[in-house]
């Protein structure tokens, strides 16, 4: 492995952030320190743009795919393959907004504990939500006429509770970056618990609907 | 595909003729398909086009004889061979891919074949000429397409594309790479068909937008829906059954027949014919409303009877309604609805069948689109690959796609935890970490797994391993990280890797089903009358994969364990692999294999030093099967 700073290749000095040798034009292996946002030359938010995200993905592709690198050195390949792992292992955390706000909570470097350590969220009120929920996603008949249209209900249902909890994730992130405290980070964390709560229904949702794809073959 | 625009790349400048002629890699797609393979290549107007044989044929009947004492037959030939030699003429043998003897029989396979289990589980059919493994046959069909390649562009192959339904587990594409290996094949790329055939359109029509590729072939079924941009074939899901295709069709028919004709049990000569017969109505059926049939019973006589379209519609049925839960998964994962699609592509020869066209239409909500050649599609997109690989042209053209089945680990109570979910984009590298279940447990089982359900006995079972060595702490003090890592190929590597201690072991698996290393081994062996010139080609393809495979181990061990050596003795090394390095291009195996002992020498001290500090080292685990 070359030392930092240096293509491993020809031996050039490389600038701070570079995956090409300016020199050789050879690949160099990626930055392992970089976050997600930063991978993709973003501030880290909350808010993403993922439209404008699209273009940036295809253009890392292009550059870094090991199709590019089908005929280069085995270490070529390898380094080729490391990037574009990462581009897709960031994009992933990107698109998704669970995944998103715990990358933002640990960028934060600070830990908090989640209201629930990481079982169910313990607020009584949201518990009675959740739980008729559930009553009326059981309630549901999969080999009834009305199965697709109940689930699509509960499904959007949920998905709304979803956009409000990012919504509160949003504003917190806000709050944080103007004047940091650990009631930001824990107002977070909790959006986060009840969003996993959340997708653990949904989840359930799609089960059912899978077994309604089975029914109709 | 009216809606799609032009997309001619300004970087995609030819050099004139002549000039180019010379640097052209031989390069080739391979359509490894269960009734049809086909190879084609790209001219050096840029043109993909199919290789015929030298009677014109571009389709090889997937299709191998292996009679006592005689030579192998492979294709036309081969299917002629096939009502005197029925046992020892294999039809269809990509449906044994990677599969083992209880594998058929779950997935209700009707064969006129006697089976066993060879080594390594995988299915093994017996010939006159012994006992066969999928693999072998499918690599007497790439040597056929080899050699007819070779003969047409006059010289060795640098490289093949070859492609897999898109609904192959890893099982499945690994032994398809061990039959090119065999084959002598250097294979740039796995690609899967659909993702292929849309290369093809894309090329042929120019374009941006969504589309979805319904591929039926003989025997497996694929639906991908793609996003195209800017050059960028972007894979957005992907589904399908690999054991559901035309043959079925055949065999729903000619199971109607065999009924009929109220043998107890048919023999597989009488199978054979009647499966021939159901074939030839089928292809029949596309155009007409009824067709006669006539199967050859075992004393001479023969069966005849008339098919007619609705009789026929009504056997496939269920087989065509099967296709729409895959295509109405993948649709809701790529989060499209039917009326989002800017086209619906109908690729594999099973499309032609009216009432799959009328069910996708359907479906699609759409008319669907049949342009291109369904039957020679796919070998020109896998040309087409193969020329962008090799660098024979420049291009901005690029395909992205994803791994069909989720990828998991065994957890407590036989369930199946999700690490890498299905249609995630490759390459892909994903982890967790999980800990220990009892005090002072010391060894972890891992068991890989590839499927959607829950339950580990309704997924594949990739590998199993186990990691020892764990030093004995409380329950869960222990952190074990295991690592999933997909290439480019769709293939699979997991690494676990035991973190408590501070100093990192690893344990790394290659799931490899099929064949073991010394079947290869002696397959290869047993080849060598196959001529001089490719065993060149293979020790040389050998020799340099091998030597690659050394570099890379040599330079992650360095990454890991470089503070090991001094810098005299890191100096040695690193000499050791430059010449390797330069000698990896030469054209003598045994240069390459030289340089590579070379360097396994000056590494001995390494090795040695690494060893020690290794014995010291430790691993556990919790929710994972636990491990006494």
């Amino acid at each position: 492995m070359a030392s930092a700073g240096t293509c491993w290749s020809c031996g050039e000095k490389l600038p701070a952030v570079e995956p090409f040798c300016p020199e050789c034009g050879v690949i160099q292996p990626p930055h392992a320190q970089e976050n997600p946002f930063e991978i993709y030359g973003m501030e880290p938010d909350f808010d993403v743009d993922l439209e404008a995200l699209e273009p940036l993905f295809r253009e890392g592709q292009q550059r870094f795919h090991p199709d590019r690198f089908a005929t280069h050195s085995a270490t070529e390949r390898r380094y080729s393959l490391e990037h574009v792992t990462r581009l897709n292992e960031a994009i992933r955390t990107l698109r998704d907004p669970l995944l998103r706000a715990e990358a933002l909570l640990t960028l934060s470097g600070r830990s908090v504990g989640s209201e629930s350590g990481g079982a169910a969220p313990q607020d009584p009120m949201f518990l009675m939500e959740s739980m008729e929920l559930r009553e009326q996603l059981e309630e549901v008949d999969i080999s009834a006429d009305d199965a697709q249209d109940r689930l699509d209900h509960l499904g959007r249902d949920v998905q709304q509770r979803i956009s409000a909890e990012m919504e509160t994730i949003s504003t917190a992130w806000k709050t944080e970056r103007e004047s940091p405290s650990d009631t930001n980070l824990e107002s977070i964390a909790g959006a986060i618990d009840r969003m996993r709560y959340h997708r653990r229904f949904l989840e359930e949702v799609d089960r059912m609907e899978e077994a309604l794809f089975e029914e109709m073959g | 595909m009216d809606v799609l625009l032009d997309i001619a790349e300004p970087g995609e400048s030819r050099l004139p003729h002549e000039e180019q002629a010379g640097d052209l890699k031989r390069v080739v797609g391979i359509d490894l398909g269960t009734t049809y393979s086909l190879v084609a290549s790209v001219t050096q107007e840029g043109t993909p086009l199919c290789i015929p044989d030298d009677q014109g044929r571009a389709s090889l009947p997937s299709v191998v004889s292996y009679g006592a004492g005689e030579e192998i037959l492979v294709g036309d030939a081969a299917t002629e061979r096939a009502p005197s030699h029925p046992a020892d003429t294999i039809a269809s043998a990509k449906r044994f891919m990677g599969r083992g003897v209880e594998d058929m029989a779950k997935e209700g396979e009707r064969t006129a074949y006697a089976l066993e289990t060879g080594e390594g589980g995988m299915v093994r059919i017996v010939t006159g000429q012994g006992a066969k493994s999928p693999v072998e046959v499918s690599a007497e069909i790439l040597k056929s397409l080899k050699r007819r390649a070779e003969g047409a562009l006059g010289g060795a192959l640098f490289g093949a594309v070859v492609t897999v339904p898109a609904y192959f587990d890893d099982a499945q594409r690994q032994a398809t790479k061990d039959a090119g290996r065999l084959a002598g094949l250097d294979i740039l790329r796995l690609v899967n068909e659909p993702t292929a055939a849309a290369l093809a359109y894309g090329l042929e029509e120019g374009g941006e937008g969504t589309v979805a590729i319904y591929d039926l072939g003989g025997g497996t079924f694929d639906i991908s829906i793609l996003k195209l941009s800017q050059g960028v074939f972007q894979v957005m899901a992907t589904g399908g059954n690999s054991a559901l295709g035309g043959d079925d069709f055949d065999h729903a028919l000619a199971r109607i027949f065999l009924d009929e004709i109220g043998v107890e049990t048919p023999s597989p000569a009488l199978i054979q014919s009647a499966n021939r017969a159901a074939r030839t109505a089928k292809e029949s059926l596309t155009e007409n409303d009824s067709a006669s049939v006539e199967v050859t019973l075992d004393d001479g006589s023969s069966f005849r009877r008339t098919v007619t379209l609705s009789e026929f519609e009504a056997a496939i049925a269920s087989l065509v309604k099967a296709t729409g839960l895959p295509c109405r998964r993948a649709m809701k994962d790529a989060k499209v609805r039917p009326e989002d699609l800017n086209a619906v592509v109908l690729v594999g020869g099973s499309t032609r069948v009216p009432a799959v066209r009328a069910f996708v239409e359907a479906l699609f909500k759409q008319k669907p689109l049949a342009d291109l050649d369904p039957d020679q599609v796919v070998a020109l997109g896998a040309a087409h690959q193969a020329d962008l690989l090799s660098g024979n042209r420049r291009s901005d053209m690029l395909l992205l796609d994803v791994t069909p089945l989720s990828l998991g680990l065994e957890t407590m109570g036989s369930l199946v935890e999700k690490i890498v979910p299905r249609n995630s984009p490759i390459p892909t590298a994903m982890a967790q970490e999980f800990t220990t279940f009892k005090d002072g447990q010391t060894a972890m089982a891992i068991h890989v797994l590839q499927g959607e359900r829950e339950m580990v006995e309704q997924c594949r079972s990739l590998a199993r391993f186990t990691l020892r060595g764990i030093p004995p702490l409380v329950a869960g003090a222990a952190r074990i990280r295991v690592a999933f890592q997909v290439d480019a190929d769709g293939l699979l590597t997991v690494t676990a890797t035991e973190q408590t201690t501070g100093i990192e072991q690893s344990v790394e698996v290659k799931p490899s089903y099929g064949l073991s290393d010394q079947e290869v081994e002696t397959m290869l062996r047993d080849a060598l009358e196959h001529g001089e010139e490719d065993i060149r080609a293979r020790m040389l393809s050998e020799a340099r994969v091998e030597a690659d495979r050394v570099l890379d181990a040599l330079e992650a061990a360095l990454s890991q364990d470089g503070a090991l050596l001094d810098e005299a003795e890191t100096e040695q090394v690193r000499a050791a692999m430059d010449h390797v390095r330069t000698t990896r291009s030469e054209t003598d195996p045994q240069t390459i294999n030289r340089s590579v002992e070379a360097l396994d020498k000056a590494t001995q001290v390494f090795a040695q030093r690494r060893m020690d500090a290794g014995i010291k080292k430790a691993m556990a685990g919790h929710k994972i099967e636990e491990f006494e």
